[in-house]
């Protein structure tokens, strides 16, 4: 942080001074009120006055000490008081969104920004395209007959579902899903096509060829789907998913049946397929729900999985979910309020510590002294004994708050991920290619494919959101941009200028507190009427402008769930602020 | 603007229909008034006060120096104590820029005294905002500059609603011609100009040129730590308060409803 500008003190110099003048002219239209035209109310105009031009010129004092905050300010964020070490890893190349390229010769690393290397794929309704046929003997390649049918277009009877979603879910919340890097492998050896870039003849063969090329592609460990299965170690411990493809391979050769099993076909089949399962999982609704949606979630990243490792072949790099973050914010927070207070604690019992060897003040009589240090000791003695046990509970709180976040962390990543998820790759040239093209599949709508924002710029809780959420957001905010633009601020504040009115109202119709003291003709209690009237609205306006509508403002851009970066809610705020 | 001089003379055009016409000609230029204080006043006071008090830790440390509070001690508070803000680019830009050019340019023609008075309130900004952005605030996110479009486009929105006030202002005046001839040539100039910006600055940055990226160095991979938000990292690294705010220690909640 830079040192302030000696400029800032030069202007300050002159707005001050200009006061400073006008404070002048008011205490010179003072004495010539009072003396000179003898009005008759000049002695409250006095007092106003003087009042006025006595704490104006505390403005100087009190530009030294905005000044001397500034400087304090500054001094404090200057980072003399910050462990390096923790700067220093704050400071590595991953937490600046930055993927390393090359080594330079003189030891630094060429970087560049990892939103280069990404796209995020949201999702969006999951619909089939009724699309005809231009020509008559056209035949889309996933849609030739040979007892495979990958993208899930032929129809089948639905007890396939259990077998691409959990059926249950674990102790600890463990799922019997499979951990996509556990994959059985195929009995053949060729290496599997869907990662070959440039491959021949039918993009999408067997459905070995899938599994293979999913358990590859994917990369797929417990809490990263890095490629290179060097994902990082956060979760060591959390069980490891069963393959459920292991249950036969007609899934694959039919994921249709999955659309129709959860009612995910278009149309007024959609409807009644909806209305079949409802009653069909009428009794485990919200289990049956969170089935669809891990079917949903698997459908698209399998689709994506196969388009991009298809399309980009070795440029693709892997898959990476988004999970909620809420919960384990909120114990991260908890966290650090403890380790705060205990802290604090330390340095107080360190503070204490210290005192005791020193004394303080001249030396007494002997008798004077030996009850002192008695007196002191004994303080002190129970000052620090009351700290030791207050910093054993805080530890033991912090101990049992780390536990309670990696609990909580593992049972967030071995759950439903969101809807959305991010896809990198190895070159900006594949992620480009990707971001810009429709990467659905020929007949069916999936998920929309866009430019990665940057890691720092990720506005990870509307990520959380589905298609529908996305959608139906704005209209439950829209009460609240209606509040924030409709309410009369102006008209609120300008109602505290008749609010002496309201109180006391007038000789001919006194108002409920014409009685009391605020309503006499004290001259403090006209000076206070006059406060009230003239500096409360401002004040109020001021505060609302400055503080509640900034809030009010996020809140309902936030709330509406469409941002996906945090650059766009900013903008999505300035757009409310202009419109208000 | 309108609604303001419309309420002040509500009970009038009730009492009398027929005299809105000639009663709203003389009370939106009378309404300037308040306008042209209130830019005088954002130019003289406003704008140099947000050099003194920039945000809510100039009161924290004034206090803390007059020793009515206690200074922090420990590393973590010391971090915490005067935090790094950044600027509320949505509230900054919303409010204090646009909202006050629509003000000036409103009333450009209507009462040009108020024309002066934005001069120097954006000059004054401009000078204020320019040294907060070196000294004071430090940026949170970065988006590529994708703010200039944002402004670029409200501008011309500005000079639209100008436009159209003017002309009912004409047209309370009972200057058809003048009002017709405005409406007829400057909106469709104004949007003729909105899908230059677009097709000449928007459009040929909406997706990065592929000969840009084409000999671009290839990666090993992309560590998914960098696509993780801090509270699920390994350690929770990164993790701050203030994570992925969009306005950091400006006093948000970071989840909604």
């Amino acid at each position: 942080m830079r040192k302030p500008h000696y400029l800032i003190y030069v202007a300050s110099i002159f707005v001050f001074s200009y006061k400073c003048l006008g404070n002048i002219w008011a205490l010179y239209h003072c004495f010539y009120s009072i003396f000179i035209r003898r009005k008759k109310n000049s002695i409250l105009i006095m007092i106003l006055k003087i009042i006025i031009s006595i704490i104006f010129p505390l403005d100087i004092f009190f530009f030294f000490l905005f000044a001397v905050g500034n400087r304090m300010v500054d001094r404090r964020r200057s980072g003399r008081h910050l462990n390096t070490s923790v700067m220093a890893s704050a400071q590595s190349i991953t937490y600046k969104g930055a993927v390393a390229m090359t080594q330079l010769s003189g030891g630094g690393v060429m970087a560049a920004n990892a939103s280069l290397y990404t796209v995020l794929v949201t999702d969006q309704p999951i619909e089939r395209l009724r699309l005809k046929r231009p020509l008559g003997n056209m035949e889309f390649w996933h849609q030739r007959n040979e007892g495979t049918d990958p993208l899930g277009l032929q129809a089948t009877h639905t007890d396939e579902l259990d077998a691409m979603v959990p059926s249950q879910l674990g102790p600890g919340g463990s799922s019997s899903f499979p951990s996509l890097s556990q994959l059985e492998e195929p009995p053949t050896p060729a290496p599997p096509r869907v990662m070959n870039s440039g491959g021949s003849g039918s993009p999408l063969g067997s459905p070995t060829d899938l599994e293979q090329g999913l358990s590859q592609g994917l990369g797929l460990n417990v809490n990263s789907f890095n490629s290179n299965g060097t994902g990082n170690s956060s979760l060591e411990g959390t069980p490891p998913r069963k393959p459920a493809f292991h249950r036969g391979t007609s899934v694959l050769q039919d994921p249709g049946a999955i659309e129709r099993g959860i009612g995910l076909s278009s149309g007024w089949s959609a409807t009644w397929n909806g209305v079949k399962q409802w009653w069909r999982h009428r009794g485990r609704y919200k289990e049956w729900r969170r089935d669809v949606r891990w079917a949903m979630f698997n459908k698209r990243v399998r689709t994506a999985t196969e388009m991009f490792s298809e399309l980009f072949g070795d440029d693709f790099d892997a898959i990476v979910p988004i999970y909620p973050t809420e919960s384990v914010d909120r114990v991260i927070h908890e966290w650090d309020k403890a380790a705060a207070a205990l802290e604090r604690a330390q340095m107080r019992l360190r503070e204490i510590s210290e005192e005791d060897t020193y004394r303080v003040g001249p030396l007494r009589d002997q008798e004077e002294e030996k009850k002192w240090w008695q007196l002191r000791k004994g303080a002190s003695a129970a000052k620090i004994k009351r700290l030791k046990s207050k910093i054993a509970t805080l530890a033991e709180k912090t101990a049992t708050l780390q536990e309670q976040i990696s609990t909580e962390r593992d049972s967030i990543l071995s759950d439903l991920p969101s809807t959305c998820f991010f896809a990198t790759f190895k070159s900006q040239e594949a992620a480009a290619i990707a971001a810009q093209a429709n990467l659905n599949p020929i007949t069916q709508r999936l998920f929309d494919v866009q430019a990665a924002p940057s890691p720092d710029d990720v506005n990870w809780p509307a990520l959380e959101r589905s298609w529908w959420q996305r959608q139906a957001r704005p209209a439950y905010v829209i009460p609240l941009i209606l509040f924030i633009m409709l309410l009369p601020i102006g008209a609120f504040t300008g109602a505290f200028a008749q609010l002496t009115i309201a109180f006391c109202g007038n000789p001919e119709n006194p108002g409920p507190a014409a009685d009391q003291w605020f309503c006499s003709d004290d001259r403090w209690a006209v000076f206070f009427r006059n406060l009230l009237t003239s500096i409360a609205p401002s004040l109020l306006l001021s505060l609302y402008h400055l503080v509640v509508l900034p809030v009010l403002v996020y809140y309902a851009a936030q709330a509406e769930g469409r941002c996906f970066s945090l650059s766009q809610l900013d903008r999505r705020c300035a757009d409310l602020f202009f419109y208000w | 603007m309108l609604g303001g001089s419309v309420l002040a003379e509500l009970p009038q055009y009730l009492d009398n229909p027929e005299a809105i016409w000639n009663t709203l000609s003389s009370a939106i230029p009378a309404s300037s008034n308040f306008f042209i204080n209130y830019v005088s006043y954002r130019a003289l006071v406003m704008c140099w006060f947000r050099l003194f008090y920039p945000h809510q830790a100039i009161v924290t440390c004034i206090l803390k120096w007059l020793r009515i509070v206690p200074w922090a001690k420990t590393a973590r508070d010391k971090a915490i104590e005067a935090p790094v803000r950044n600027c509320r680019y949505g509230r900054d830009i919303g409010i204090p820029v646009l909202m006050n050019f629509v003000m000036v340019l409103a009333y450009a023609v209507v009462s040009p005294l108020i024309l002066p008075f934005g001069l120097i309130y954006f000059i004054g900004l401009w000078a204020v905002w320019r040294y907060q952005m070196l000294y004071v605030y430090q940026r949170q996110y970065e988006s590529g500059g994708q703010f200039w479009p944002f402004v670029a486009h409200k501008v011309v929105g500005c000079l639209l609603l100008m436009v159209l006030f003017t002309s009912v202002v004409l047209i309370f005046k009972q200057a058809y011609a003048q009002a017709a001839i405005m409406l007829v040539t400057l909106p469709l100039y104004l949007l003729r100009f909105d899908m230059y910006l677009t097709n000449r600055y928007d459009a040929v940055v909406a997706q990065v040129p592929l000969m840009a990226v084409h000999k671009a160095g290839r990666v090993a991979g992309v560590d998914p730590d960098l696509w993780t938000p801090p509270p699920l990292r390994q350690g929770a690294a990164g993790w701050n308060p203030e994570w992925g705010k969009v306005w950091q220690w400006w006093g948000i909640p970071r989840y909604t409803l």
